[in-house]
């Protein structure tokens, strides 16, 4: 049964090599590829990516999964009335939206994880999200880069 | 010559030809990027909305649409103003029917591919949006009452009706269907108070009525369907040739247009896909004109309070109900408009939403040098990105664009159909 005890390895690198969000595990907020994880800005929540579509739909309605944890809590994930979410294109801003979303996404917690529907995004491009997280840790704020869509 | 002399001789010739190659970068072959650009314009769309459904309905459609019977007065139909031969427009900045429409006539051509329908969105259906059009009082000026009392009242249009939905409701009974009547109508006025009058199972059943009309008005609809442009041709041709060479029907200007359509210029963030509109709503910072027009405001806000939405009980299942779940607050589109679809563009002028531009030239010219004036809402930065442009760009634009009409309908499709009797 040798076999047998190698598929569960199998499977681990071939998913570390087939996802795009574990070669991008380390966070970063890279133009071409969705972070897999980002630290709030006052480093007090770390918010995993934990299923996004691949690539995004334009013009379509679509759903992420996000993990969203205090930084000295790891392994107690914030519920949905902690966490809020906006999306939006910069355009090259440093600050704020050159324009946001036409959706008003719908956040609940599912699991342990933040999912948020109702995302929409109407142009190509690089689109930021904003993650608003109000937890025990206090009030803070992520971003992630999603670039909109294939092609 | 003295070696440094030599020296920048030398650098000025590489420079000049680097800085002017045989041809210049927009007249030269189309890049990988700019093809894939292209080909995303000339996508075939989703078929499955122009998908050839019930021809009785879409013969009782076309019936319709050329019926000055839907007007209150009976002195206009929907042809009044969307003329066939008129690339289903008007040519007027803003139509003139039972009153002076306060936005521009849009084509209906190709309308079924519409995410949104209006200006301002406020219906999510192409049947929902006819019902807007009827009870406008700028536009047929009826009332849902009137309009179905219409129905029963002339032979030909109650069988017709009744061949393709079933019987009408007893609107002989005036005491339960009054003459005239409808939630829209001003509120205290005899019409607002007879509709209110009535019970919920006969509103239900007039609201039912107009229904079917918008579904029948809808199955014609979906048969104005083009996607035959000489730019949909030239982008054929370039997927198999990125250097396809200009000729009459595409000419060098129309082809450095189209990649400044795709590149520089930006136009593609907006004016995507097959229809040349990303179906969004976007605020351009329009210096108030005759009136405040608060855009998506004012149609996000129709369409929660609309009946015959996704989201309705007259909803079957052509509708999207669920992306009513994600509508935006109202007020973060005022100002906003869809962005309109470019094919026929040539055919449309006047542009914008109050054809407050009579040439192509003008709207492209806009986009450079916007007006001041008081507007509503927030401008839209992704304005920004679009670049100054010579004339000689802008002309080339025009000349691309002039590119985007379509071959003629049949007639068939195009007037009133034969017999006369729906």
């Amino acid at each position: 049964m040798i076999t047998a005890r190698y598929i569960p390895l199998f499977t681990l690198l071939f998913s570390l090599i087939g996802s795009p969000l574990a070669l991008a595990a380390g966070g970063g907020d890279v133009a071409g590829a969705v972070p897999a994880q980002v630290l709030s800005e006052q480093g007090r929540y770390r918010v995993e990516v934990r299923q996004v579509p691949e690539p995004l739909p334009e013009g379509e309605h679509f759903s992420v999964s996000l993990r969203v944890a205090g930084i000295d809590n790891p392994d107690q994930p914030l519920g949905a009335d902690a966490v809020s979410v906006q999306a939006g294109m910069r355009h090259g801003r440093e600050e704020g939206f050159a324009h946001g979303m036409q959706s008003e996404p719908v956040v609940s917690a599912r699991d342990g994880l933040i999912v948020v529907e109702g995302l929409y995004f109407h142009m190509g491009g690089a689109w930021t999200l904003q993650v608003t997280i109000d937890g025990d840790d206090g009030k803070d704020q992520a971003w992630l880069t999603l670039p909109c869509c294939g092609g | 010559m003295s070696g440094p002399c030599k020296g920048a001789a030398l650098i000025a010739t590489l420079a000049l030809t680097v800085a002017a190659p045989l041809h210049g970068a927009d007249d030269g072959p189309f890049t990988d990027a700019e093809r894939a650009a292209v080909r995303s314009l000339a996508v075939p769309p989703d078929a499955s909305k122009t998908e050839a459904g019930s021809t009785e309905l879409a013969e009782f459609g076309q019936h319709l649409f050329f019926d000055r019977r839907l007007s209150g007065d009976g002195r206009f139909s929907c042809a009044s103003c969307h003329k066939p031969e008129q690339a289903f427009t008007d040519g007027l900045a803003l139509p003139e029917a039972a009153g002076r429409g306060t936005r521009n006539t849009p084509t209906l051509i190709n309308v079924a591919h519409n995410r949104w329908f209006q200006w301002d969105g406020a219906a999510d259906s192409l049947w929902s949006q006819m019902l807007l059009v009827v009870e406008n009082p700028r536009e047929l000026d009826n009332d849902r009452l009137n309009l179905a009392h219409t129905l029963y009242r002339h032979p030909d249009l109650r069988a017709a009706y009744q061949r393709r939905f079933g019987p009408l409701p007893p609107l002989a009974e005036q005491e339960r269907f009054p003459a005239h009547g409808s939630p829209q109508a001003e509120a205290g006025s005899p019409e607002a108070r007879a509709w209110q009058r009535m019970t919920p199972a006969d509103q239900d059943a007039v609201n039912r009525v107009m229904a079917n009309l918008g579904r029948a008005l809808a199955a014609w609809q979906r048969r104005l369907v083009r996607y035959d442009s000489r730019f949909d041709r030239f982008a054929a041709v370039l997927a198999d040739d990125p250097d396809p060479p200009p000729d009459q029907a595409f000419p060098a200007a129309a082809r450095r247009g189209l990649k400044l359509f795709v590149g520089e210029a930006q136009c593609t963030l907006c004016h995507s896909g097959p229809d040349f509109s990303n179906q969004a709503f976007h605020n351009l910072g329009l210096p108030i004109k005759e009136h405040e027009d608060t855009g998506r405001e004012q149609g996000l806000r129709r369409l929660a309070a609309s009946p015959f939405s996704a989201a309705g009980p007259y909803a079957q299942d052509e509708g999207d109900a669920g992306r009513l779940r994600f509508l935006p607050p109202p007020e973060r589109l005022r100002g906003a408009f869809k962005t309109p679809s470019l094919r026929n563009v040539a055919r449309t002028a006047p542009y914008f939403h109050d054809g407050r531009f009579a040439t192509l030239e003008e709207a492209v010219r806009f986009y450079l040098e916007p007006p001041e004036g008081e507007t509503l809402g927030e401008r839209e930065a992704t304005l920004d990105l679009i670049p100054d442009l010579s004339d000689r760009q802008v002309a080339d634009l025009v000349a691309f664009l002039k590119t985007l009409d379509s071959a003629p309908l049949p007639e068939t499709v195009t007037t009133p159909p034969e017999p006369r009797s729906p």
